[in-house]
């Protein structure tokens, strides 16, 4: 069980002061230039990249940079400056002409057609959605034990509000044929040696059909930034962030299963109960990573802290893979009683959900927080292991001590 | 109520994003024909002095920066070996036979931190 979630900033006492009575840790602790996150190897340099604020370098190149997680006490709407980036191939586009961007939609249609990113936007009704992108690898780091792959920390999440047209408007355009099973989607990041694949990743033609699929031109009422896939990307709301292909520039309908490297190998887990296995287990089978996991994490205290004694109150965040949160529970004691938060706006099913819980603390006592969401399909959080960490949504703890 | 937070939410989000736009180093967007071009920073990470380095950074570094390798915790031999066989038969990283014993003696040492 994680013992702590929140990175604590090097360089500079005053972050880390602040960090005790949380809330306003992000003003100092944007002069720091190093975090630690709380596990192994949990070193990361600070770096504002191109419509960026500082944000966790996990790598460099290809580029992908995590949340500092004292965002996500700010509201619902992670900041577009904010955001995490995470590209799966080094040569990331630097440069975007929209004017010369084209979206191709080919395969098996009837008339395979391409469009500007402005024919994309007259030609077809905008929808907008309150959506969580997670990175499937998020919270990788706190998996035990530890297995390979980007080490990040919880912040390889975030929630928009995103604008766009359905992808089934645009599918239905070109005729999709009879017969056809999946969709493949494709973006403008490139691999540097010939000989690596191509980054491709496939729906489900009824997931492709699904409503609330989108082709995205905006994130929280401006454009993408670069970083995050302009001048459009696949929004899969309820779907883990490897299907949200960014930069999406050729659409392809399959009339097989698709067997490229992405989906036959890649992103992929066991399909035992829980999609658990032990380290030791091998022969198992596996099955496509798709839906977001239930998960809760308190947002406004960090581990080690020192409180005050009396009425305090502990707020946080919840979300799942599309049905909602029913409720999010409270411990005080490590998990072993629990009681029920308070739930704030529901702004949808794919969304963010805040909470808020009141708790008296006595003075001299040490005190363990937990909380743990139940989504609508009665799904909760759970520990499982898996050998490429994806997924995680144990119930993770926060001790703090209080004195006044 | 709902909507109006959500549209005080967006604002403000809104704001925060032109700001960086104009402010950020390495930005350049024209609104009139909607380029936009971006440079990114250098790579800072480098691989450490160990026997084999030279061959790690022949590798590896073509495709990946060296974070890819030092951000990992403790792994074991078969692990890394593993690792280096994905790069070679998936990414078709052109990595000669007789240079793998030589990257897996390095990546088991090129991170002090194993605590």
């Amino acid at each position: 069980m994680t013992l702590s979630r929140r990175a604590f900033a090097l360089g500079t006492t005053a972050a880390i002061a602040t960090a005790l009575t949380n809330g306003t840790r992000a003003a100092s602790a944007a002069a720091a230039t190093a975090v630690e996150l709380p596990f192994d190897n949990g070193a990361r340099p600070l770096s504002a990249f191109p419509q960026k604020r500082s944000l966790i370098v996990l790598t460099s190149r290809p580029v992908q940079l995590e949340t500092p997680f004292s965002v996500f006490d700010n509201g619902e709407f992670t900041p577009n400056d904010a955001f995490f980036v995470r590209w799966h191939l080094p040569e990331v586009p630097t440069r975007v002409d929209t004017t010369t961007f084209r979206i191709a939609v080919r395969g098996a249609v009837a008339t395979p057609f391409s469009l500007s990113v402005d024919e994309l936007r007259s030609a077809f009704d905008p929808v907008e959605i309150n959506a969580v992108l997670e990175c499937a690898g998020n919270s990788r780091g706190f998996v035990a034990p530890r297995v390979p792959g980007g080490q990040w920390g919880n912040g390889a999440m975030g929630n928009a509000r995103w604008k766009g047209v359905r992808l089934r408007d645009v599918l239905a355009r070109a005729g999709v044929a009879e017969g056809a099973v999946q969709v493949r989607f494709q973006g403008a990041e490139r691999p540097t040696l010939a000989a690596t694949p191509p980054f491709l990743k496939s729906l489900e033609l009824n997931v492709a059909r699904d409503p609330n699929t989108l082709i995205a031109y905006e994130m929280n009422g401006a454009d993408l930034p670069l970083l995050n896939g302009f001048p459009v990307r696949l929004i899969v709301p309820g779907y883990f962030g490897t299907y949200w292909v960014k930069a999406l520039n050729d659409i392809e309908v399959l009339s097989q299963p698709d067997q490229n490297f992405w989906m036959k190998s890649a992103y992929r887990w066991p399909d035992t109960p829980n999609h658990s296995v032990a380290p030791a287990d091998s022969g198992y089978a596996t099955v496509p990573i798709t839906n977001l996991t239930v998960r809760s994490f308190i947002t406004n205290v960090v581990s080690a802290a020192v409180l005050k004694p009396g009425r305090r109150t502990i707020r946080g965040i919840a979300f799942d893979g599309g049905t909602g949160i029913k409720n999010v529970a409270l411990s005080q004691d490590g998990g072993v009683t629990w009681s029920d938060a308070t739930l704030g706006p529901d702004l949808g099913p794919f969304s963010f959900r805040r909470w808020t819980a009141t708790v008296d603390l006595r003075a001299g006592s040490s005190v363990v927080l937990a909380s743990k969401a139940t989504a609508n399909d009665g799904s909760t959080q759970v520990d499982r292991w898996n050998p490429s960490g994806y997924a995680r949504n144990a119930v993770e703890t926060i001790a703090v001590s209080v004195a006044s | 109520m709902t909507k109006r937070r959500a549209r005080r939410a967006r604002s403000a989000v809104l704001m925060c994003a032109i700001a960086a736009v104009v402010a950020s180093a390495g930005v350049a967007a024209s609104a009139a024909s909607r380029v936009v071009t971006v440079q990114l920073p250098p790579q800072t990470t480098t691989f450490r002095d160990a026997p084999g380095v030279e061959v790690a950074r022949a590798n590896c570094l073509s495709c990946h920066s060296a974070e890819y390798v030092t951000t990992q915790p403790a792994l074991s031999k078969a692990v890394w070996t593993a690792e280096i066989n994905k790069m070679k038969t998936v990414y078709g990283a052109p990595i000669a036979p007789g240079d793998v014993d030589t990257l897996v003696a390095y990546l088991l040492v090129q991170n002090p931190v194993k605590r």
